[in-house]
């Protein structure tokens, strides 16, 4: 019995979540993304990959509403805790008196999505990046870095990551940088989340193993634990 | 008609190379970017959460929003939290005050 493109998808999103160890919806599509306003036409457009590209290549920068900046945060989590608001594409890291730094970031794309309580279990500099299993078998050219790529400017994981643990373990997702910069503010990734260089090194400098990290992200399914 | 002829003179063709370079300014638009569907503020669906443990009597980390939309009269926004059982639905305002918070 073959097995129909829209009936392989879901399979292969099942099992990556289960993977990951994900319950609730694992194979629920990610609903909302970015837009940006076209001055032109006078109308909101779907900020996607060609586009962002666009925007980067035009400006040298994402756009100013995903740059690194201190913001009233009304919150009793304590300053060092991470929260990341996967539909706003926003990664906000808490200071004290009521502010926190945001920063801009791209997540999980369709399916990939999830939301949970995790911790930074684990910080890196120059990260070595090594394609699991279930990536290999979504793209075949990542089967060449199986036993790890290098860290350096071409490496997917960029200049630091921060590996997100739940119960002591591994949940396989990371905080880290990329050799995309034009890439924040999308739903782009495999479930990681994603800063440019710069930021992803500030986020680092300014965080400690252990610190408590609550991602959002409206019906995604949810890390187990929650 | 003369001083506007002279106004033009004066200051015409630098306010068109103004206009000109402006067409060609290579500075990004400001507030260009907006979410596909809008969702409470992170702060706001934490405040619920954090409400929320401390009402049911649960574990802070145990509760999390799951989901965000304004309420219908557009000046507040509900907020859908998991509680480790059941669920809960909050409608927090813009300025934080919470004005109902109850299971579902």
């Amino acid at each position: 019995m073959s097995v129909g493109p829209s009936r392989r998808r879901l399979l292969e999103l099942g099992l990556a979540g289960l993977a990951a160890g994900l319950i609730g919806a694992p194979a629920q599509a990610q609903a909302i993304y970015s837009q940006i306003y076209d001055a032109k036409r006078k109308k909101w457009i779907d900020y996607d990959p060609r586009r962002a590209q666009q925007y980067y290549a035009a400006y040298g920068s994402v756009p100013e509403e995903f740059k690194r900046q201190l913001v009233p945060f009304r919150t009793a989590e304590k300053p060092g805790t991470v929260i990341i608001d996967g539909d706003r594409h926003f990664l906000y890291l808490v200071q004290p008196e009521f502010q926190a730094i945001r920063y801009g970031i791209g997540v999980g794309r369709d399916g990939f999505g999830w939301a949970g309580i995790v911790a930074i279990g684990r910080m890196v500099e120059w990260p070595t990046w090594t394609p699991p299993p279930e990536m290999i078998a979504r793209d075949p050219k990542s089967a060449q870095w199986a036993n790890g790529m290098p860290g350096g400017p071409d490496n997917p994981l960029g200049a630091r990551a921060m590996y997100l643990y739940e119960g002591g373990k591994d949940t396989i997702y990371r905080i880290h940088g990329t050799a995309e910069p034009w890439s924040i503010g999308l739903n782009i990734s495999s479930g990681c989340i994603r800063l440019n260089n710069d930021d992803v090194t500030d986020l680092y400098s300014r965080v400690a193993v252990g610190a408590k990290v609550v991602v959002l992200m409206s019906g995604a399914a949810l890390y187990r634990g929650v | 008609m003369a001083a506007f002829a002279f106004l033009f003179r004066g200051i015409g063709i630098p306010a068109l190379l103004l206009a000109a370079a402006a067409c060609a300014s290579t500075t990004p638009p400001a507030a260009t970017i907006r979410s596909s569907a809008l969702t409470a503020p992170a702060d706001l669906q934490l405040l619920c959460a954090s409400e929320a443990a401390s009402r049911f009597g649960v574990p802070a980390d145990g509760v999390l929003p799951t989901a965000s939309r304004p309420s219908a009269t557009g000046t507040a926004f509900e907020v859908e939290v998991k509680l480790p059982t059941g669920q809960a639905l909050c409608v927090i305002d813009q300025n934080g005050s919470i004005q109902s918070l109850a299971r579902t």
